[in-house]
Formats: structure tokens, sequence, C-alpha cells
């Protein structure tokens, strides 16, 4: 068997809401963009990554009660307000992974198609992110 | 996601103009009195979660409505012609008017068929139906 991670019942907290019921999936995109410095009188550029960048996006259905993935989402972009981010691949047992850390949101999608599911997208930069393990359940 | 019974419930709940009789399951045999009648064959479906915690799901379910009208030894090719162009009118109208009332997305199709039904065969539309939820 590999150990490629078959996705089941993973576990969403945006500022410690579990958004997991109306979330059918997350990325994180982790970057560093290339830094270029020309040194005067230089032939060859010299090139280098720059900071680290974390942003994360979240898809799933729209819901119009409180506390679901859309009005968190939305909530946390109108304030302009960074929250904990906590996402668990694969639940929230110990010994799992936990990715995480200070959520800004830079969009919120809500998409209302006829005759289908009212989707949600929302998506940010992490701060002070971090992957740990789970301790504790 | 509406069960396999509520969605036949649903189906063989709509009035159709010129329909005499609705059953609720296939009947055993028909009286042309009762003609043209409305009943259910079995459907058939499919479910997947839809979200982490399997907290929702997306489905499928589709359904045969056999509407027997005449039986086929009598009348005219011509009287059976415009009898049946009506119903299928009329079983349009009758799903349009559904469609506005339940929550799920729901596609049909309507076709002209010869129809046994207790060894006899009958001229008749056939209703296949589909609800999704996606």
């Amino acid at each position: 068997m590999t150990n490629h991670v078959l996705i089941k019942d993973a576990v969403i907290k945006l500022n410690s809401k579990d958004v997991s019921g109306n979330s059918n999936e997350v990325s994180i995109e982790m970057t560093r963009p290339t830094d270029e410095c020309e040194p005067f009188g230089a032939d060859v550029v010299t090139t280098g990554a720059g900071a680290m960048r974390v942003t994360f996006r979240i898809r799933g259905y729209y819901d119009k009660t409180a506390d679901s993935l859309s009005d968190v989402a939305e909530k946390m972009l109108a304030g302009g307000t960074e929250a904990t981010l906590e996402i668990y691949p694969q639940g929230v047992a110990s010994g799992n992974e936990k990715f995480g850390g200070t959520a800004g949101i830079t969009g919120v999608t809500p998409t209302f198609t006829k005759g289908r599911f009212a989707v949600c997208e929302a998506s940010g930069y992490i701060n002070n992110y971090a992957r740990s393990t789970v301790t504790s359940s | 996601m509406r069960t396999f019974a509520e969605f036949a419930a649903d189906l063989c709940g709509m009035t159709v103009t010129g329909v005499q009789r609705v059953y609720s399951a296939p009947p055993e045999s028909l009286n042309s009195a009762n003609l043209p009648a409305l009943f259910p064959m079995l459907p058939e479906g499919d479910l997947a979660p839809l979200t982490f915690g399997a907290a929702e799901y997306s489905g499928r379910r589709t359904l045969e409505l056999w509407i027997p009208v005449k039986a086929a030894a009598q009348g005219t090719l011509a009287e059976a012609y415009v009898g049946l162009t009506a119903l299928m009118d009329n079983l349009d109208a009758a799903l349009r008017t559904l469609n506005d009332a339940v929550p799920y997305r729901l596609t049909w199709s309507v076709r002209a068929s010869l129809l046994t039904v207790a060894g006899t065969d009958y001229r008749g539309a056939v209703v296949t139906a589909t609800a999704e939820e996606d």
C-alpha cells in the first residue's frame, strides 16, 4: 500500500467555528516568489527565494444559517478581521496533521445556479502558518 | 434527497387531465373503464457524500410512469395518435406544475409506447422522470 492520504472527514475551523459540514475541498498554497538582484557591473543576475507566502481556499456550499462557511467568511471579510484557521485533513484525532495560523479573508464568492445547490468559496492568506501534529483530540 | 418512495408519491400525486385512475403500484390487470390509468414502475437512483463528514448527499432518483390509454386492438391509428399526443401534452403540463412545487431538480422525457399489462397490449405513454440534487 502507498502512503497516499484518502480524505473523508476533514475538519476545518474558521474563527473557531467548525465549517466542515459546508465544505468539500480545502487547499493551502505555499510559495516563495523569485527575488532577483543585479549587482552593479555584474554580468549575471543573482537569483534567490523571496519571503514565504501562504494562502488558502475553501470550497463548499452556501448555507444561510449562522456560523456556516459563507456566514463566518463574509463576516470576517466585511470586518477586515483576522482569526484562527485550523485544517485537519484526516480529522482531529491525536497523531493527525494540523495546518493553520491566523487567517485573513480576501475573497468570498457565493454562487447561485438554477437547479443546483448554492456553492460558496472563501479564500485568503495565513499569517504565522504552521504544520503540526495533533497531540490530543 | 427524496427517498424512492417519496419520489414515487410525488409523481403519483400529480393531477393529469384525462387520467381516470392512478395506481400507487403496477396493477395486476386493467379495466377499460379506468383508462387512461397511471402507475409507477420500480425506481432506480444513487447517492454520494457531498461534504466532509457526509453532512449532505447529492443524489439522483429515476422512475418510469406508465400511462396505458387504450387496448392496441381497439380504435384506429388516427384516433390513437390524437389521443396520445393530447395525453402527452397533459403529462407535460402536470410535470411542469410538479416541478414548481418540489425542492429538487426535476427533468423528464415523455414518449408514446406499446405497453403490455397482464398479457394485453395497450397504446400509451411512458414518462421517465428524474429528480436530482447536486
